[in-house]
């Protein structure tokens, strides 16, 4: 096991038992502007080690719920709290379109999330060794080893969420917030980028939060479902029976 | 109902103004088909004492010419090593409001000035020769430059840098490594179309005294030589191609391949 990524499965067991919530969204009123899906009054907590799956119809508000948690937009009203003790909590970001920059490499893109650790002149002329084996090792992790000096444009979309994922990695993250993380790849590429996302929250203790829309997928991964409807939590609970859940807690009956 | 006569109304009336526009600079520019009709006489004896070119002194017109290319190489290196921080100031999504202002306000007041201008200006501070041509081509460029980087600069799409800036990257990081690999190829296309056009620049100014082949130019007209400056068109033809050539070549390797769709199902 890669001795960069976090504690062991264990560990995260029972700490999720033991500590206090990782972060604790109080009555959380937010919205990008008029235009957007708003967050009325949606309150609940994390504990570490969770796989929390976000669902709900397009416009129920699960991008402004991940992106809140992010820090990328302000609450109008509310609080998002992340857990202060142990020096914070370090968070990192998927989204659907991988967001890579398409003209640098595999290993330079992945350089780029350990970007906040510097000043800007520090990394004016490229980025220190360290970092460079430490994304080489997580490359490999996210098994694109062979890849590294490779074109991002040049990789399939299932490649270049992986790159995404090293990306969030070098940010060695507590939590990984995923916006629709696979929504743009084919069932099987999905599936091995979510299997990659469940062995870092088994196997390394990461907690992830991740909205998605195959329910399929929620129960076979998630460890917690979060259903919006209209901007509120319809739901919150077991990933399982989704199917009778979707149908009696939302006012549409389907997804 | 009304709004398609409100429609054509509005087109009716641009076409009007459009047209007084026409009539109004065609009066201005004292234009009368007459003189074009009674030109051809003197166009054909101007063109007939330019012929045969005289290659005689095609060797020093080299050396001039090498001089310009130089001058252009070096006045479009300095004007794009200065329209960077410029062209960043000068953008709209990058620099704040106050610092944008004056960008803009310097990059227009630079822009404005003729090429020409700029030169007779550098004659008179450094003197004759080509430095004044690689003082006034920087200046020159920069105007163009800034603006065709700050152009680009507001058109990119900007996910990768909002992904870095939600990881914590600082501003200046978010610029070198999400905003400038993309812009890169498009402001590097920029700057060799403005590098073959200061060849073109440089040859006026060595009209005003500022180093190159223009220099000749002047000369060649002012003494009546008119076969020798023929000569100077063609060789001055030949570099545009040549350099035309040379740009398309750089141009092609600037150009990335087509990126494969980003969701291609694997096997």
């Amino acid at each position: 096991m890669p001795h960069t990524l976090k504690q062991p499965h264990e560990t995260a067991l029972l700490e999720a038992v033991t500590s206090a919530p990782l972060v604790e969204v109080e009555q959380l009123h937010a919205s990008y502007g008029a235009a957007s899906p708003v967050l009325r009054d949606v309150s609940f907590s994390v504990r570490a080690g969770e796989f929390i799956a976000v669902i709900g119809r397009s416009g129920a508000g699960k991008s402004t719920l991940l992106h809140s948690l992010a820090g990328m937009i302000e609450p109008q009203s509310g609080a998002v709290r992340w857990q202060s003790s142990n020096g914070g909590v370090s968070r990192a970001m998927l989204f659907q379109q991988y967001r890579l920059v398409p003209q640098l490499s595999v290993l330079k893109n992945t350089l780029c999330g350990g970007l906040r650790n510097y000043k800007w002149w520090e990394t004016l002329w490229g980025f220190p060794d360290a970092d460079e084996q430490r994304a080489e090792q997580l490359l490999g992790v996210v098994g694109l080893r062979d890849k590294i000096r490779r074109k991002v444009s040049r990789l399939s979309g299932g490649e270049q969420q992986r790159v995404a994922i090293a990306r969030a990695l070098m940010q060695s993250p507590d939590v990984l917030l995923a916006d629709e993380p696979v929504a743009a790849l084919d069932t099987e590429t999905a599936n091995e980028v979510m299997l990659l996302l469940q062995s870092l929250n088994q196997n390394n203790g990461m907690t992830v939060i991740c909205s998605l829309h195959d329910l399929e997928m929620v129960e076979r991964f998630a460890t917690r479902v979060l259903l919006l409807d209209g901007g509120r939590v319809a739901h919150d609970g077991v990933a399982r029976d989704l199917q009778r859940v979707v149908r009696e807690k939302l006012s549409w009956k389907t997804l | 109902m009304e709004d398609t006569v409100k429609k054509r109304a509005w087109y009716v009336g641009m076409f009007i103004a459009a047209a007084a526009l026409y009539v109004w600079s065609f009066l201005g520019a004292e234009f009368e088909w007459s003189r074009f009709a009674r030109s051809f006489p003197n166009a054909a004896d101007f063109i007939a004492r330019m012929l045969p070119p005289d290659p005689s002194e095609t060797g020093s017109l080299l050396e001039a010419l090498l001089v310009t290319v130089q001058m252009a190489l070096l006045g479009t290196t300095f004007g794009a090593v200065l329209s960077l921080p410029l062209g960043v100031a000068a953008s709209r999504n990058l620099a704040s409001p106050w610092l944008f202002w004056c960008a803009r306000g310097l990059l227009n007041v630079i822009r404005a000035v003729p090429s020409v201008v700029w030169g007779l200006f550098f004659v008179a501070a450094v003197g004759l020769g080509p430095l004044a041509g690689v003082a006034a081509l920087t200046f020159y460029t920069t105007g163009y430059l800034g603006k065709f980087y700050y152009e680009t600069f507001e058109s990119l799409e900007n996910s990768a840098a909002q992904a870095l800036a939600a990881g914590g990257a600082s501003r200046v990081q978010v610029f070198q490594y999400a905003l400038l690999p993309q812009s890169l190829p498009l402001l590097l296309n920029y700057t060799l179309f403005i590098f073959e056009y200061s060849i073109r620049a440089a040859t006026i100014l060595g009209v005003v005294g500022a180093g190159g082949i223009g220099y000749y130019l002047t000369v060649y007209f002012g003494n009546f030589e008119y076969q020798k400056a023929a000569m100077l068109m063609l060789i001055l033809l030949a570099v545009v191609l040549v350099m035309d050539g040379l740009s398309a070549l750089v141009r092609r390797a600037l150009v990335e391949p087509p990126p494969r769709p980003a969701a291609a199902p694997s096997a």
